[in-house]
């Protein structure tokens, strides 16, 4: 199912896409229109002077911060959860695929324990709900790294006026972008991993949406391949329905055995069928 | 398991598609005024 999704430059082609459609790039003027009525599924900064859409989680907590309760956008991460999960960090998110792009410089890696990939849900609960509800400012996106490149440094680069303005807490926040892009180098995708928010939301959908991995247990072999080429590092023959697995299909390209597949639908994520055994192990 | 996923599923989208149309029927939108929303300069350390 979904073969045409397999394809490396089907991806590629959509990540590009994606990142032309949620900003304009030959605009001079900062976009104000209706557009940023709607959401980016990802992360967008929504004050880059680029930006056509909305941030679903500045959104967020911006009405935290209001003491509103977010209806539409819990709404929307409901939507896209229940329909795709974390496939928007796979295929849309332009921050997760520069990540991606750095971890493949050659270098020396190293390799972080799934478990520490929890402490997303702290940055969920700290920096997006709690504090912003106490001090009623949206506290991850003074801190988000994808907001710092994608709309910090650029108008800080090129409008005077705001270069004017800035603050010192602009420098922790360059800080903090540079922290993640060279650990990048270094470790798979490590903001997508352990400091977004946005992901750690979606990720909770992973374990019942529709769209998802499936594994057909008697034909996997348990050769890591899987987990060699996983951007999220995820040993996905294990666990299928991590919280962590972004649907980029690229486990299922590398499969020797033709043991993992996408899903669409109720099926389990774990298959016990014996049929069409037929190992090929190059 | 399965309907029990259909049960979940179907609830779930459902609760999904309730909460995202009285959002927009009560306009829960972010403000567009200065410089692209309210909270834009936070990008650039000023909140």
């Amino acid at each position: 199912m979904f073969r045409w999704l397999y394809n490396k430059y089907v991806r590629f082609s959509v990540l590009v896409s994606a990142f032309f459609a949620g900003n304009n790039h030959f605009s001079t003027s900062i976009y104000q229109g209706g557009g940023k009525r709607l959401f980016f599924p990802g992360l967008n900064c929504y004050s880059c002077p680029l930006a056509r859409f909305s941030c679903p989680l500045g959104t967020f907590q911006n009405f935290i911060g209001i003491k509103a309760f977010p209806f539409y956008v819990l709404g929307f991460f409901g939507l896209i959860g229940i329909t795709l999960g974390r496939f928007v960090c796979g295929w849309i998110c332009p921050f997760g695929f520069f990540q991606e792009l750095l971890y493949k410089l050659r270098t020396f890696k190293i390799r972080v324990p799934e478990k520490y990939s929890y402490s997303k849900y702290l940055v969920l609960f700290i920096f997006a709900m709690i504090i912003p509800f106490l001090t009623a400012e949206p506290w991850f996106c003074n801190l988000c790294p994808a907001g710092g490149i994608e709309a910090g440094i650029p108008m800080v680069m090129f409008d005077s006026f705001i270069r004017s303005l800035v603050g010192g807490f602009f420098y922790i926040k360059i800080a903090i972008v540079g922290i993640f892009l060279s650990s990048s180098i270094l470790i798979k995708r490590p903001f997508c991993r352990f400091g977004c928010p946005l992901g750690a939301i979606y990720g909770i959908f992973n374990k019942f949406t529709f769209f998802g991995i499936r594994v057909n247990e008697n034909k996997c072999i348990k050769c890591y391949a899987c987990q060699d080429v996983c951007p999220m590092d995820i040993e996905i023959f294990k666990v299928p329905d991590s919280v962590d697995c972004i649907r980029c299909g690229l486990c299922i390209k590398a499969c020797p055995t033709g043991a993992l597949s996408f899903k669409y639908g109720l099926y389990s994520s774990l298959e016990n069928s014996s049929n069409n055994v037929n190992y090929t192990i190059l | 398991v399965k309907n029990k996923r259909l049960f979940l599923l179907t609830f779930g989208l459902f609760l999904a598609i309730a909460l995202l149309s009285y959002g927009i029927l009560i306009k829960q939108f972010i403000e567009t005024g200065f410089i692209g929303s309210v909270i834009c300069l936070s990008c650039i350390g000023i909140f």
